[in-house]
């Protein structure tokens, strides 16, 4: 019986042998790099006719994000780049308009805009209330941790650098 | 051994093998998390700990993994064969606390029932590159869990050996579906070349391992002769349908050789004078008795330590294990087995043989020396 078994078990091996030898490579062929950029398709030809006003690499504290502000004829843009992941599952994108400080929590008027999704680009258009002054502060948030990640004070004006 | 079921049967070896498990595995999570949190100071707390408990459950399953095809190789890896069932649930304990958190973090903030979500929330079922992997670690989780809950030795006892090591050969279903796991999940978020090198390298010296010591094993079992049948046309031994081993001088002084015979392996071990004959295979896990040696006068098996009696193939009281034994003669000094086993325990005279250091035997040139099938009685001198 115990030959039979070490019979069974050498086929057990062979046969997972063979299976990942064919498996491995598809898997590998198969893989496509996820796409660096996916604009919502509303926000995509509003971004094209959008023209940058400024951009900064330095306007988050903790995470390293090339953020440009762009303005359109109707709205104001904001267009968030991470140069890493941010190795975070929820990076909620959260908008305080007329907001100046660094807020501990989400402040109860912010509005959400949408998320970070590791490193790719993404476009928010600002609620219209900001009207002719995209003044407010940019807020990361971790609903998981119930957290804000992290922030950016945003002005019409160029930040220092 | 113990006659009765313990949750461990703890002993020095085991204490000593256990220690240095959980300080390598200590070990190896603090220096995870430590050069993580370098590479990455923004990390949370819940993916460090998924990345480090991951790695630390798929690096162990590999050492798992080459142990067994190790000690066919090299029996000075058998100290690592030990305790392995302890590596084994605590490679489970690591894949659980992956797994756990990696569902609490990617699947318990929405409104579906986080194990639900693992199982619908990717339907790329017809993507390779998008396929979702969490169902490859799901699958390998639960039989992981099966192996892990029928490690202990009530199950070996009651499931018996040949259908618990069956039944555990379900880790290699477990492990090609974690190496799936693991290829599909990285390529979804950052594939590396150097992963791929890595996770090839170590699948290649598993199955590499496993492939050159099976072909070793299934070699060697290719050398039986075959079913021996009474020969009417022959003589002696011959036409009864024995078989002719090897000198006795060629079995080492305690310890066995090893031979294929009629579809299974027999162990003959030499002690001073006599030779004995036992099913190769331990009772207990079936390990390799013939690997084993002599001590204390018993047969006791490399793996575990259990004994048996040579002569009779019974364990020592108050042990009840046993295991076949196998008629036996030395006819002018070659050793001559009747491949039909007896029974399990049955008590069978040794055959006794002049090794020319101890003098207590006889060289049974003309084949007088032999015991008689079926004729037990007073063999407890034997076994005392």
């Amino acid at each position: 019986m115990i030959t039979r078994l070490r019979r069974n078990h050498f086929r057990a091996v062979f046969f997972l042998a063979a299976f990942l030898l064919a498996a491995l490579p598809a898997a590998w062929r198969a893989y496509a790099p996820p796409p660096r950029s996916i604009p919502p398709a509303p926000l995509r030809d509003t971004t094209a006719e959008a023209s940058e006003v400024w951009r900064s690499g330095a306007l988050f504290k903790t995470f390293a994000i090339q953020t440009r502000l762009l303005r359109s004829s109707e709205r104001w843009l904001i267009e968030l780049e991470p140069r890493e992941d941010p190795l975070q599952p929820d990076v909620l994108v959260y908008w305080a308009a007329g907001a100046s400080g660094a807020p501990d929590a989400l402040p109860p008027a912010a509005q959400f805009l949408g998320r970070l999704a590791g490193t790719q680009v993404r476009s928010f258009a600002l609620p219209s209330g900001s009207g002719m002054n995209p003044d407010g502060v940019l807020l990361l948030y971790s609903l998981g941790h119930q957290q804000v990640l992290d922030h950016a004070l945003v002005r019409a004006e160029a930040p220092a650098s | 051994m113990s006659v009765d079921y313990r949750a461990v049967q703890w002993n020095p070896q085991k204490k000593r093998y256990d220690l240095v498990l959980l300080g390598g595995v200590s070990g190896y999570l603090a220096v995870f998390a430590a050069t993580g949190l370098a590479l990455h100071p923004h990390i949370t707390i819940e993916t460090l700990l998924i990345r480090a408990f991951g790695t630390a459950a798929l690096i162990l399953l590999h050492v798992i993994l080459c142990i067994g095809p190790l000690c066919r190789l090299d029996p000075r890896f058998l100290p690592l064969l030990y305790n392995r069932r302890h590596l084994g649930v605590t490679m489970f304990a690591l894949a659980f606390v992956h797994a756990t958190f990696a569902t609490l973090q990617f699947h318990a903030l929405g409104d579906l029932n986080p194990l639900v979500s693992v199982l619908v929330s990717n339907p790329r079922l017809d993507s390779v590159s998008q396929f979702p992997f969490e169902l490859f670690g799901a699958a390998a989780l639960m039989i992981l869990a099966v192996l892990a809950a029928t490690s202990h030795d009530f199950w070996l006892a009651n499931l018996t050996a040949p259908v618990w090591k069956a039944l555990h050969m379900g880790v290699y279903a477990a492990y090609g579906a974690l190496i799936l796991h693991v290829a599909l999940g990285v390529m979804q978020s950052e594939p590396h070349a150097l992963t791929a090198v890595l996770l090839g390298s170590a699948a290649t010296l598993v199955i590499g391992l496993h492939l050159v010591a099976g072909a070793r094993e299934v070699g060697f079992d290719r050398t039986d002769p075959g079913p021996a049948l009474p020969d009417t046309r022959r003589s002696g031994a011959e036409a009864e349908g024995w078989v002719e081993l090897c000198g006795a001088d060629e079995i080492p002084d305690q310890r066995a050789r090893i031979f294929p015979l009629s579809g299974e392996r027999i162990a003959v071990f030499r002690y001073g004078g006599k030779i004995s004959a036992l099913s190769n295979v331990c009772q207990h896990q079936n390990g390799p008795l013939g690997e084993g040696r002599i001590v204390d006068g018993c047969v006791t098996c490399p793996w575990h330590g259990y004994q048996y009696l040579p002569a009779s193939g019974r364990s020592p009281e108050p042990f009840t294990e046993q295991v076949p034994t196998f008629s036996v003669r030395v006819i002018a000094g070659r050793v001559w087995v009747d491949p039909r086993p007896h029974p399990p325990g049955t008590p069978v005279v040794p055959a006794t043989w002049d090794d020319g250091e101890t003098g207590d035997g006889v060289d049974d040139a003309t084949g007088e020396q032999r015991d008689d099938r079926g004729q037990t009685g007073a063999w407890d001198a034997y076994d005392a």
